[in-house]
């Protein structure tokens, strides 16, 4: 624990280190008032320490909704298509089609059915990372060599037990990669569907900053949103890290 | 008698491996399976175990239930995620063993093949002859009363070679159960067999292993001339 410890710490600051030297290097090169000095910046975080933690949550929050939700119904679902082939010839086509939608230009009709609210931005989330989590589960379950199925059977597994000691262990790296690609995705949406009826989320702050000109607190935004993904992306080595010590 | 095969006629791609009229395997015994590459012995496994079934024919099953027949693989498949311990458990918890016996019973396994000191590694982390030591406990979990093996001491070194050999003598005489192994080699099938299954014009022979349970096998001259007969016999099929 400690040493993973010590890799987070370590990866923070290295990765906080050089996300700060690039942006210092801009700052020089650019001398444009639109990217200010990291040091103004990281004063007016401090100045508005409560409302940035606010709008970091609201955006949390509907990050964390979407990918728990998105792999609630993702995992059964890419587990069935792999096990039924059948169904999988006769979904995937669709799942094709969806797939490469960009599903933001979808955000005024799901508002229009599901309300203004968080409901429609974390619905809007949802369909982006769900059609991910599926083709990568249904593929990863693909790839299980015959041998493993093999020596369950000879074990007299059931359906159940199949997918418990086999599938989901098998599938879990295929099921975290593809979280590590959504979180991505899902953050640079997120900053889209919190422009519209929303007054709290860092992309309503990073877009209300610009209006009034205020760079320094857009880019207390962007940086919160670098910070948010990079302990998503954290948060997923140490699960990863926690289910090889289990 | 425990298993008895009722005129069995098997035909894989084209090519008719088996086409016999009776045959038995006796309970209690361990019998080794030889015969040139390629002439049905892996076979025969899967259709003792049902995994490929025959064209016409019958294999009978006496005192065995098709849940106490168990196989071990020839290139040993443990799941890379499973720790040994969690690999020797993983049947137990299938069958729906109580936590308190699986912890002894994995304890016990990993006392008689000496993994305790491997019990919390991975795959990745055992050689060869642990990770077949492994699969090898891990199929006596269940305590089966029919054992199939393919290939099991295949790309290992003598000592490990040896030492697993040892093994399944010792665990057969503790279990008394059946096991049929399937080896290219012949000093194995001599060491192991007490009857050797000789896999030939798609019939099965056995011959009765004159040398099992002599002591000091491996130094003995008579064991080596019975090797040099079986391996003349193996090759003028």
């Amino acid at each position: 624990m400690k040493k993973s410890s010590a890799s987070f710490f370590h990866s923070f600051i290295l990765g906080v280190l050089s996300y700060l030297g690039i942006w210092t290097l801009l700052f020089i090169l650019s001398n444009n008032h639109a990217i200010p000095s990291p040091i103004t910046t990281l004063e007016k975080m401090w100045e508005i320490k409560y409302l940035l933690g606010l709008h970091t949550l609201a955006s949390s929050l509907r990050i964390v909704t979407a990918l728990l939700l998105a792999t609630i119904f993702a995992v059964p679902l890419g587990i069935f298509l792999s096990m039924f082939p059948k169904f999988d010839r006769l979904l995937s086509p669709l799942l094709y089609f969806l797939y490469p939608l960009p599903k933001v230009a979808f955000l005024p009709v799901l508002m229009l059915f599901f309300g203004l609210g968080n409901f429609s931005k974390i619905l809007l989330l949802f369909s982006i990372i769900i059609l991910q989590v599926i083709i990568s589960v249904r593929d990863g379950a693909n790839r299980i060599p015959d041998n493993y199925q093999r020596i369950m059977s000879n074990f007299q597994s059931n359906t159940w037990q199949n997918i418990r000691y086999l599938i989901l262990p098998a599938i879990f790296p295929n099921i975290l990669a593809s979280l590590r690609v959504s979180i991505g995705i899902a953050l640079a949406s997120l900053f889209f569907a919190e422009n519209y009826a929303t007054t709290y989320g860092l992309g309503y702050l990073i877009l209300s900053a610009w209006m009034k000109m205020d760079y320094p607190e857009m880019f207390a935004g962007i940086f919160c949103i670098a910070l948010l993904g990079f302990l998503f992306f954290q948060a997923i080595d140490a699960l990863e890290r926690f289910s090889y010590k289990i | 008698m425990g298993i008895i095969i009722k005129d069995l006629n098997f035909i894989y791609e084209q090519n008719q491996l088996f086409k016999m009229t009776n045959f038995h395997f006796e309970d209690n015994t361990i019998y080794t399976l030889v015969g040139p590459s390629g002439i049905g012995k892996s076979t025969l496994l899967d259709l003792l175990t049902g995994v490929k079934h025959p064209h016409s024919g019958d294999i009978l099953y006496q005192n065995i239930h098709k849940s106490e027949i168990l196989t071990i693989f020839q290139n040993n498949h443990l799941f890379p995620w499973l720790t040994v311990s969690e690999a020797l458990a993983l049947p137990l918890k299938i069958n729906n063993v109580s936590k308190k016996q699986i912890n002894s019973r994995v304890m016990g396994l990993l006392k008689t093949f000496r993994l305790e000191t491997f019990a919390h590694k991975r795959p990745h982390a055992l050689s060869g002859g642990q990770l077949q030591r492994v699969a090898i406990a891990q199929g006596l979990t269940l305590n089966p009363k029919l054992l199939l093996l393919d290939e099991p001491t295949s790309s290992l070194d003598q000592e490990s070679k040896e030492e697993i050999q040892d093994h399944l003598i010792n665990e057969q005489r503790k279990r008394n159960n059946t096991m049929i192994i399937v080896t290219h080699d012949i000093e194995e099938a001599a060491y192991l067999g007490q009857e050797i299954i000789l896999v030939t014009n798609k019939q099965l022979k056995k011959i009765v292993n004159p040398t099992f349970g002599e002591k000091n096998r491996r130094q003995s001259l008579d064991f080596y001339a019975f090797c040099i007969q079986l391996r003349k016999q193996v090759r003028q099929k």
